[in-house]
């Protein structure tokens, strides 16, 4: 796809949503024009990131953080040239932020489920860290409980960064020049450890925070100006009728929009139970589209029988099957496509799959049933959904501006085999 | 006075001289007290007051107004269980609390457990209630008189009577009561406290619940509800049985102690243990796992540099290998792959067998002298043993936890490890870090040498081997060119490059044409052919392993392994990655006949053409590579607790 060149941007006045990379947003219209620009023109701008999580934007609670891992500048820094590197990766291709792409809404807009190590389809749609500081349950089935922690599975896991052992990531950054000394500078003399890794990575992820929406300057900030009226009608309804912040509620003083449990929506069910028969309509080029028949779709998918069951893999408890977390919705209008396997395109078809009343099934959260909603009333909640997107540019500007892992300046995915160390 | 009427006068009377404070007046209710004890004695058959009888109880009931009287009274209806063959798993820490002695003087309930194992009863002195607090004095009293006569197990044990009456009993109160029996050995010792107020957190830690019954005016009627709960308490303090009526006998209590004397047999490591503090169960070994990692034995070097070996770590670090509890369904510990008694490895199995029964592709590597192994894995792809541990918690496949969390909120919420991270770490809790580093403290005191090749080569003792396994060494380290991969130095030998290599195992298991008619062996001494075509859908599927590969991707690594340390390799059989040769005479028979050759093997091994004299020689030699800790190191491993 050739790269579609913007008039030269100057700094402050490109929308850094508008990043490298092909932003598929609506590509089904037959007018889509992707907004890629070619990397050259990313202009970086440093944030004073610890400041920010200091003093959280409007909208949001204190950040909480562990006792043992107080932010500071140096971890922070440190984090965010882990999560940058990907040299961190068996082969050396993937860094965290090619799945939490800071200007795709630190998700995936492109894919609907993950893609790892050499291709592997990770199953799972890449969740998005803004906020995910206040996050007490992380993954879609919310089996680990802090960011540190969290930071060692995709980095081991085969079909993510595809590291043999904790153990091997832990000699490769000890063998990269450019960490020497940072993480003892960080962290009073301790090196590069179990802890120490997983500490710097949550600490850059604890500064994420974009909040200070028109939502939150209307409601917590007083502004009356802030909210147009159909994203106001959308909230009446959010709170009310459509039953929404049941699960993702609105506080007193600020909001996560997550109830921070897990619930059975009939996504999971859906995909594991009651696959489509019949020819699907497939998305070809902007504007064009085929019929395409499941054989042929099966021959180049992945095969139909990953079964996701969500939190029962955890707890083995069968009512768990195909419960998800609840993700927050802020900045949720730039963190499609939905679900926890990426399985709905826009918000238009999360309202829509909302008011349908989800999909019925024995285990369906009772919460979920049909909202007989009007056309009027579907686009109101849209326009309130659209309302939660914070003060997100300047932590996409600051991803621009964070180091890159220099793979060229060591043999790719090449193991010394003298030592067993890479 | 007789027994009967003692009962007819006493077991339904409620107590009526209150409030009284004053030891006359206790002493009333004492005697009243012993009174009702009369009651279980005469009812075993047994006529004095002073409880010199010895006579074997008989099952009589002592008259017609007489309740039921509870089994602790008569003869058990059944055998006693055989001390040591089960196990009383530990139900939670004895708390401590202050008390009062006989002499108004204070003292701590752990001051008094000291390092003995403590049987515990809360009483009241004036109780009327025959299965109740007398039960309890009554059982204390026959393994009081048991004891007497086991001078060796009185030692080690204390009885402790509290009352939970402070407002009557008295400490002078508690005098009197005692003072029939506690001439000690065995130290029977009576308590009360300062005031219920003083006592309530006691009560309250144990669990026993205590209401004071009040008569129709609302005042207090002199009597106490409860319910009878004696402590049976081990030398961790930790309580290990709780007796209610229906079980309180003498004899299942002594089983009891006796059980937990066998469990604790040798003394403890670390005299110099806080006392308050839960702990790992000292183990009798430490202090000799963690000498011989100091200065590993003879034919081993300094043990690689890695953090701080102790004590504490050592014992949490057990702990946690033998804790089945920290798999994601609580059935599988480190060490039911890596059985101490069969060198740390799994003799029964060719490949380990992990999480709901997975079959897993490779043989659980032996642990012997892994502080040197160096990368670890056949496959080498983990590089320290802390972080080595973490692979293992959170495969799928073998203990199988899906994240961190699962596995270290488990240890967070478990009693038994509380405080022991915080001890061993220098106030850091239990974390990746610190768990890591525990096990690695453990293995890395599974060093074993001194073997008799070790005496022969390094000690300059000529007898330590025989001819024939001084025959084999000189074909390993010349014809058979053995030590080109198993290396030996100067001054020790750790019989490892710590290289991975061809051998043509992994070769074979993938590429290899299968063997038609397989011989296998279904019970001991029978073998027979199976014709593969008649178990076809029954027989395992195949699978590829692709060794190094898989960690490097680099085609040159295909079938490449680790090569594994020589020592106490009789005693890890089955071998090689996939435990496909069951014995030390076919691995010499695999090489000798150069392997299995194919473009990527090792160009080292090559046919050597050994007769068999030389090939039982080599067998002879490796036999020659035993250490002589292997006991040691097992005997500390049993005494472990299984979580």
């Amino acid at each position: 796809m050739a790269l579609v060149f913007l008039s030269a941007p100057a700094l402050g006045d490109i929308d850094p949503a508008d990043g490298p990379g092909d932003y598929r947003d609506r590509y089904e219209d037959a007018d889509y024009r992707t907004r890629s620009q070619a990397l050259a023109a990313r202009v970086g701008q440093p944030a004073d990131l610890l400041a920010i999580a200091q003093h959280p934007p409007l909208g949001l609670p204190e950040v909480p953080v562990p006792a043992d891992n107080p932010l500071t500048h140096e971890r922070i820094a440190l984090g965010r040239k882990l999560f940058y590197d990907r040299r961190l990766s068996l082969n050396g291709t993937q860094s965290c932020a090619m799945c939490h792409i800071p200007e795709q809404g630190f998700a995936n807009n492109e894919l609907a489920t993950a893609v790892g190590l050499e291709g592997q389809d990770v199953g799972r749609n890449a969740p998005s860290l803004y906020n995910v500081a206040y996050q007490t349950r992380l993954f879609h089935d919310g089996r680990e409980r802090s960011l540190e922690h969290q930071a060692w599975q995709p980095l081991i896991n085969p079909i993510e960064m595809g590291n043999p052992s904790i153990g091997w990531v832990l000699a490769r950054i000890k063998s990269l020049p450019d960490y020497a000394r940072l993480f003892e500078q960080a962290f009073g003399g301790r090196g590069p450890s179990m802890d120490t890794v997983g500490q710097a990575i949550a600490s850059y992820e604890r500064t994420l925070l974009a909040a200070d929406s028109p939502f939150d300057r209307w409601y917590y900030g007083g502004d009356p100006a802030a909210l147009g009226e159909s994203a106001r009608r959308g909230f009446t309804l959010f709170a009310g009728r459509a039953g929404c912040s049941a699960c993702h509620p609105v506080g007193v003083r600020n909001a996560l929009f997550t109830d921070q449990d897990l619930h059975h929506t009939g996504v999971g069910y859906a995909r594991s139970m009651g696959g489509p028969s019949g020819p699907r309509r497939v998305v070809l080029a902007p504007g064009v589209f085929g019929e395409i028949a499941p054989e042929v779709l099966a021959s180049v998918s992945r095969p139909a029988t990953a079964n996701d069951l969500g939190r029962y893999r955890v707890t083995r408890d069968p009512a768990d099957r195909w419960s998800f977390k609840t993700p927050s919705l802020r900045n949720v209008a730039l963190t499609a496509p939905y679900m926890h396997d990426g399985s709905l395109r826009r918000l238009e078809d999360v309202v829509d799959f909302y008011d349908r009343g989800g999909i019925p099934n024995p285990l369906l959260d009772p919460r979920i049933r049909p909202l007989g909603l009007t056309a009027q009333e579907k686009a109101d909640l849209v326009a309130f959904l659209e309302s939660l997107t914070g003060d997100y540019r300047r932590l996409v500007l600051d991803a621009f501006a964070a180091p890159l892992g220099d793979v060229g300046s060591e043999r790719r995915g090449r193991i010394s085999r003298a030592s067993g160390a890479p | 006075m007789t027994a009967s009427a003692s009962a007819g006068g006493y077991v339904t009377s409620p107590r009526r001289d209150r409030p009284c404070t004053s030891p006359a007046q206790g002493l009333r209710r004492f005697l009243a007290c012993l009174a009702i004890l009369l009651v279980g004695v005469a009812g075993a058959g047994a006529t004095s007051i002073g409880f010199e009888t010895t006579a074997p109880p008989s099952p009589q009931v002592a008259t017609a107004q007489s309740p039921i009287l509870a089994p602790g009274y008569s003869t058990l209806r059944f055998s006693a269980p055989e001390p040591g063959i089960y196990r009383l798993p530990p139900i939670g820490p004895a708390p401590d609390g202050e008390v009062l002695d006989t002499g108004g003087r204070p003292v701590r309930l752990h001051q008094l457990f000291e390092d003995r194992f403590v049987v515990l009863s809360f009483i009241y002195s004036t109780c009327d209630d025959v299965n109740g607090c007398p039960l309890a004095t009554y059982v204390l009293y026959r393994l009081f008189r048991t004891l007497k006569a086991d001078p060796t197990l009185a030692s080690q044990v204390r009885l402790l009577t509290l009352s939970f009456d402070p407002s009557n009993d008295t400490p002078e109160v508690m005098r009197l009561y005692g003072q029939g029996f506690a001439k000690g050995p065995p130290d029977w010792t009576f308590l009360t406290a300062e005031s219920d107020a003083a006592l309530a957190p006691v009560l309250s830690a144990y669990g026993q619940s205590v209401n004071r019954i009040l008569d129709a005016q609302g005042r207090d009627s002199g009597r106490i509800a409860h319910v009878l709960r004696v402590y049976l308490i081990d030398r961790a303090k930790r309580i290990r049985n709780i007796y209610s009526v229906s079980f309180l006998h003498p004899d299942l209590v002594l089983a009891d102690l006796r059980t937990l004397i066998l469990e604790d047999r040798a003394p403890p490591a670390d005299p110099a243990g806080s006392a308050s503090q839960a702990q790992a169960r000292p183990s009798p070994r430490t202090a000799e796992l963690l000498a011989q990692a100091l200065h590993p034995p003879l034919g081993l070097p300094p043990l690689p540099a890695g953090p701080a070996l102790t004590a504490e770590r050592i014992d949490l670090g057990r702990k946690l290998f033998f804790d089945r509890r920290l798999s994601a369904n609580g059935s599988l510990s480190c060490a039911l792959c890596h059985i101490p008694a069969q060198g740390f490895t799994a003799r029964s199995m060719a490949r380990a067998v992990g999480m709901e029964g997975r079959s897993l592709r490779r043989n659980a590597s032996s642990l012997y002298n892994i502080a040197y192994a160096n990368p670890l894995f056949p496959d080498g792809r983990e590089l320290g043993l802390d972080t080595l541990t973490w692979q293992e918690l959170l495969d799928p496949e073998r203990m199988g936890n899906l994240s961190v969390a699962m596995a270290l909120d488990k240890v967070q919420a478990l009693p038994d490890y509380l405080g022991l991270f915080e001890a061993a770490f220098e106030g850091r809790s239990a974390g990746m870090e610190t768990l890591g580093q525990a096990m690695a403290a453990y293995l890395r005191t599974l060093v074993s040498a001194r073997s008799p090749f070790d005496r022969w080569r390094f000690g300059g003792d000529a007898t330590a081997m025989d001819e024939a396994a001084v025959r084999g060494l000189r074909l390993f380290e010349g014809k058979a060119g053995c030590r080109d991969c198993h290396l030996l130095a100067e001054d020790h030998a750790l019989l490892t490059d710590n290289a991975l290599h061809d051998t043509g195992i992994g070769w074979h298991r993938t590429m290899g044409a299968p063997t038609p008619r397989p011989v296998i062996e279904p019970v001991p001494g029978i073998r027979i052919e199976v014709d593969l075509a008649a178990v076809a859908g029954t027989e395992e599927r195949p699978f590829n392993d692709l060794g190094r590969y898989e960690v490097t991707q680099d085609p040159a690594d295909r079938w490449r392994f680790r090569t594994p340390s020589l020592r106490n390799v009789a005693a890890t059989a089955p071998f090689m990655h996939d435990g496909s040769l069951p014995d030390l005479a076919a691995v010499v028979e695999h090489y000798n006949r150069g392997g299995h050759p194919h473009p990527g093997q090792d160009p080292r091994i090559r046919p050597l053409g050994l007769n068999p004299d030389e090939q039982a020689d080599l067998v002879a030699f490796l036999h020659a590579l035993t250490g002589d800790n292997l006991d040691l190191i097992a005997a500390d491993a049993e005494a472990a607790e299984g979580g």
